[in-house]
């Protein structure tokens, strides 16, 4: 519960703070107030944002554009630029063949899926439509991706790939731990997975530097985690030990990454480049102690009283089960969030004192040359 | 090394307007309106128009009260020889299979 309201308190500190950013970047009309931006206004500034960084220009353009349009036609504009963002031109062809790829993946997963472990089918079709729209929508959208990008979305799928390895084997060895009707850690388990595979692709080039501190942050986790492992006999107290080792970890990173690049978002990205990553080692690395030491014993007060009810044909399901439930909430949810939270404070503790980078002149002040006629 | 594709109808009807004045600098916006065609298939056209080196931008060089600077468009030199030959090849190319399927009397002659 403690951890729960700090995960919370972390995040809502970091929301408001960057709320208050966001409004200060808010545009200043002719009188010094902020403007307040309409819906159409809001969503062709989020569609600015989506774009590849190529044609952020185009980007400004439109949204300028809609600042002449009165009416109804906002609406029609702004849907418009929103489906421009989401594929803009030069990457159709590719975006073609990454879709048909995956959903080709996906269909051999959930056949193989059907046949070998039939109660992670839910879980393979969910993946599989996930990473197909996001792997899509990516080849869509981004250019070349940086060496920094690419090394975190080889570790991420890395990750992915032993994460679904362990359920897959909990699900062959013990059939009613991986059994849930209501399917919700199925769905939850694929959309967390598909999502980190999205935040490691979606990475800018400006980014880079944070990236690589997240990654040896990672890096760093995983060295301490395996170093502390053959002092575990039991099965108890790893996942505490586990926590702070990466929470510093992160913490570490996110503030020498704050530090390099002046500002406090590079600390939050540095963390969440280090939750994305470790967290799914993470996971492994809690349910293979559990499947390898076959300690499957009732300890808790709750468990003990909660089993001869669950329905569960053994101890062991029994075990397994809630492990791996408190592995999807507990290390894929709530680690990556509370991470994020403490690369926000490490992002604040570096970039104090700091003044940020000078950016670029804005180009739309400086015209390339002027217009004759209209 | 670009591939010569053959414009679309929408790419057509941009590159006409441009030709109709082509010193004249356009807004994207007055473009859809003009044409009747969507931002979301306009920004594309111009954008790989622009990628092809057929037409150069620039932004407003005075400020208006109220509103940020907007994007102008216009043909290049390059741009208005591919326009005009363009344009040219669609009004010497043969009419479309429906349109000659018209063409056919009811008993099958011509």
């Amino acid at each position: 519960m403690m951890l729960i309201a700090a995960v919370l308190g972390l995040l809502a500190g970091g929301v408001a703070v960057a709320r208050r950013r966001s409004t200060a970047a808010a545009p200043v009309s002719q009188t010094g107030r902020r403007e307040r931006r309409d819906a159409p206004a809001r969503i062709v500034a989020a569609a600015e944002q989506l774009l590849p960084a190529a044609r952020r220009e185009w980007g400004r353009a439109m949204a300028a554009e809609l600042a002449a349009i009165n009416g109804r036609d906002r609406w029609r504009f702004a849907a418009g630029v929103t489906g421009v963002a989401l594929a803009p031109p030069g990457h159709r062809i590719r975006a073609a063949i990454v879709g048909a790829v995956t959903a080709g993946s996906t269909a051999f997963g959930m056949l193989t899926a059907d046949r070998t472990v039939p109660q992670l089918e839910v879980f393979a079709a969910t993946f599989g439509v996930l990473l197909t729209v996001a792997l899509t929508g990516i080849a869509l959208r981004r250019a070349r991706p940086t060496a920094a990008g690419s090394v975190t979305a080889a570790a991420v799928a890395a990750g992915a790939t032993s994460t679904i390895v362990t359920v897959v084997i909990v699900a062959r060895a013990h059939p009613a731990a991986t059994s849930d009707p209501s399917h919700l850690y199925a769905v939850v388990l694929a959309v967390v997975l598909a999502g980190y595979l999205v935040l490691a692709t979606a990475s800018a080039p400006a980014a880079s530097g944070a990236v690589w501190w997240g990654l040896a942050g990672a890096a760093a986790s995983g060295l301490a985690w395996a170093a502390l492992l053959p002092s575990h006999a039991t099965v108890e107290g790893l996942g505490l030990q586990l926590w702070p080792v990466g929470g510093i970890a992160a913490l570490l990173a996110s503030i020498a990454a704050a530090r390099t690049h002046r500002q406090t978002k590079a600390g939050a990205r540095a963390a969440l480049t280090a939750a994305i990553v470790s967290a799914p080692l993470f996971f492994t690395l809690d349910l293979a102690r559990v499947l390898t030491l076959h300690q499957y014993v009732l300890t808790a007060p709750y468990d003990i009283a909660h089993y001869p009810h669950s329905g569960f044909p053994d101890v062991a399901s029994f075990v397994l089960s809630d492990t791996l439930g408190g592995g999807v909430v507990g290390v894929l949810v709530m680690y990556p969030l509370a991470l994020l939270g403490v690369g926000t404070l490490g992002g604040i503790i570096g970039a104090a004192g700091r003044r940020p980078h000078p950016g670029p002149p804005p180009q739309h002040e400086q015209p390339s040359h002027s217009p004759d006629a209209q | 090394m670009s591939r010569a594709r053959r414009p679309s109808a929408q790419t057509l009807a941009v590159l006409g307007a441009f030709t109709d004045d082509p010193d004249r600098w356009r807004y994207g916006y007055d473009l859809c309106s003009e044409l009747a065609v969507p931002a979301g298939s306009m920004y594309p056209i111009l954008m790989r128009l622009a990628d092809r080196g057929l037409l150069e931008t620039s932004w407003e060089p005075q400020r208006v009260a109220g509103r940020p600077p907007r994007h102008l468009y216009r043909l290049t030199g390059a741009g208005r020889a591919f326009a005009d030959d363009a344009i040219a090849r669609t009004e010497r190319a043969p009419a479309a299979p429906a349109a000659r399927r018209a063409e056919v009397r009811w008993d099958g002659a011509r």
